[in-house]
């Protein structure tokens, strides 16, 4: 069976004044899917999370929670769906038990069920022991798990994450990050995030949001595929002949890495033709030269490199002004 | 949803100190000008008896106490309202509220009524004062009714102005001097216009005006839709602006 759809946006866009904050975004969830919203700081992820749970208005464009329109059918909307903004929306002087009572009210959980439900939820969340302390005075880690657990206190369909794990410390991040994968296989998570690597992580799709558009949507391994090699890092013992180096067929460029052969280990870097991988003539050519070849390691472009080509490019591609 | 939201609310302001500060103050300020009045009304006890048309207790001791409500209350009340939304902007705790399911109107009246119910304790025991009195003196109980409604009046339109003001700002100090100077220019808006207590527009705005005239005795449907027009009318722009904020904030 089709996997349902949960959330589709329609060309939405939302202005600040003069400021266009979001420009025409479009986007759509399945259940049991996790989808990342990366950016840097101030390219529109959190306005978006506003948008998409009704806390801001869409200047234009549609967004459908479950077939329910957030401005004209908007509480059977916001009912479907859970939010974790970037700031938890806590009371500091409640304690845990209390908060998640108040929310699960205002999240019309039936009076049956509560009790049942926060226990259920806590547990989940990892807060069990700390049901009766005050909130403003757990740890970050502990407030950021109480965010969380207020997000799915009544089971949306949709569950919303701002930067769930900013000054989280990596043990914390983990749980959480196993949180969010065990939620997706019965929910749908929109998680944002300016940390690559938890895309990643968590993710099955990802979209990159870059002053305001989408400049890259689709599957994580796409994403892993344009990381892949496009550079050999070459170390050999012996100086080669640069010209020959550079005949190979499927090598674009060579560019030295570091001086002239101290102590007799030459770094080069190989630009190469991704289609038509020249590795093994590579290494073919150095040892019938007896170069001394000791290392040729095909160069994994990290995230950051591959996220700041895709926004480079993308700014290059549509310069300021083609705004629709 | 409403009841959820004034529960917690009411709950919110019994758990800081300010309101059992300010509940206290109140009884006891109003305690010591109701017995100053009491002790003023005996003093003159000789005197009154000679004349056939003196005042009585209703008129000297509960009346005149709650001529000065509207003091008291006037600087109390911003003190208790200007939380009430300011603290949710600048706390972050407004996305709470406005990711669930919940309309706006159901944000606006649930506070609106924590603030009542916290002030209609209050009012509660202004009454019991008032009427304490019963058991030593006869009193006129109509004219006191008036009177206390006048009060509950007066703090149904006080409190709308508060929360109003509190969904302006994220300052909540800010939110406190302005229902105050509102409210004071409302009060005394007709003052000085016509020292012989006629009839003026600027009397018809006038707070004091509506308050004199229900705490006089007489219960006039102008003065009553008065108090109500104005609650309604704040808790309408309140709504209003929480709307706006959705769209321009």
């Amino acid at each position: 069976m089709d996997k349902q759809i949960l959330v589709s946006v329609d060309r939405v866009g939302r202005r600040y004044g003069d400021l266009t904050a979001v420009h025409e975004v479009s986007f759509y969830l399945k259940r049991g899917e996790v989808l990342g919203f990366l950016g840097a700081n101030g390219a529109g992820k959190s306005t978006t999370m506003n948008m998409l749970c009704g806390v801001l208005a869409p200047t234009h464009g549609t967004i459908t929670i479950v077939g329910h329109d957030i401005i004209k059918d908007a509480i059977k909307a916001k009912s479907r769906l859970g939010y974790l903004p970037e700031q938890p929306p806590l009371y500091r002087d409640l304690s845990v038990d209390e908060y998640l009572d108040y929310c699960a009210r205002l999240r019309r959980v039936p009076a049956v069920q509560r009790y049942q439900r926060i226990r259920d939820i806590k547990q989940r969340c990892g807060l069990s022991k700390v049901g009766r302390r005050i909130i403003g005075r757990l740890s970050k880690g502990y407030q950021q798990r109480v965010g969380i657990a207020q997000a799915i206190v009544h089971l949306p369909d949709l569950i919303v994450l701002d930067e769930p794990t900013v000054g989280l410390d990596p043990v914390q991040i983990r749980e959480i990050r196993g949180l969010i994968r065990e939620l997706a296989r019965d929910h749908g998570v929109i998680l944002s995030t300016h940390i690559l690597s938890e895309v990643q992580a968590v993710c099955d799709r990802v979209q990159i949001l870059d002053h305001g558009r989408i400049v890259f949507a689709d599957d994580i391994s796409s994403l892993s595929a344009q990381m892949s090699a496009a550079t050999l890092l070459l170390s050999v013992r012996k100086e080669p002949n640069l010209g020959a180096l550079l005949a190979i067929d499927g090598v674009v460029a060579v560019q030295r890495v570091g001086a002239m052969c101290p102590r007799g280990d030459c770094h080069f870097q190989l630009e190469i033709d991704e289609k038509n991988n020249p590795a093994e003539r590579v290494a073919q050519y150095a040892v019938e030269n007896q170069l001394g070849l000791y290392e040729l390691i095909p160069q994994q472009m990290d995230l950051e490199q591959v996220f700041i080509d895709i926004t480079t490019n993308e700014r290059a591609l549509s310069p300021e002004g083609t705004r629709s | 949803m409403i009841v959820h939201i004034a529960r917690h609310e009411l709950r919110s302001l019994f758990l800081s100190p300010l309101a059992w500060v300010a509940l206290a103050l109140v009884q006891l300020l109003l305690a010591y000008i109701f017995l100053l009045n009491i002790d003023s009304f005996i003093a003159g006890q000789d005197e009154l008896a000679l004349n056939p048309q003196a005042p009585g207790a209703t008129l000297l001791v509960v009346i005149r106490m709650l001529g000065n409500v509207p003091t008291l209350f006037m600087v109390v009340i911003p003190l208790l309202t200007m939380r009430m939304l300011c603290d949710e902007k600048r706390l972050h705790t407004r996305v709470l509220l406005l990711s669930s399911p919940l309309s706006m109107r159901a944000i606006v009246l649930g506070k609106y009524l924590a603030v009542m119910a916290f002030f209609g304790f209050s009012w509660l025991m202004i009454a019991l004062m008032a009427i304490s009195l019963n058991l030593g003196t006869e009193l006129d109980l109509g004219q006191i009714a008036a009177a206390l409604l006048a009060v509950f009046l007066f703090i149904m339109a006080l409190v709308a102005i508060g929360l109003y003001m509190s969904s302006l700002t994220a300052q909540s100090a800010i939110a406190a001097i302005t229902t105050f100077a509102l409210v004071l220019l409302l009060w005394m808006v007709d003052s000085g216009v016509k020292p012989d207590g006629g009839d003026s527009l600027l009397s018809h705005i006038s707070m004091s005006h509506h308050y004199q005239t229900l705490l006089s005795g007489l219960l006039a449907l102008e003065s009553v839709a008065y108090f109500l027009l104005v609650a309604a009318v704040f808790l309408l722009l309140t709504v209003r602006q929480l709307h706006r904020e959705r769209v321009y904030g």
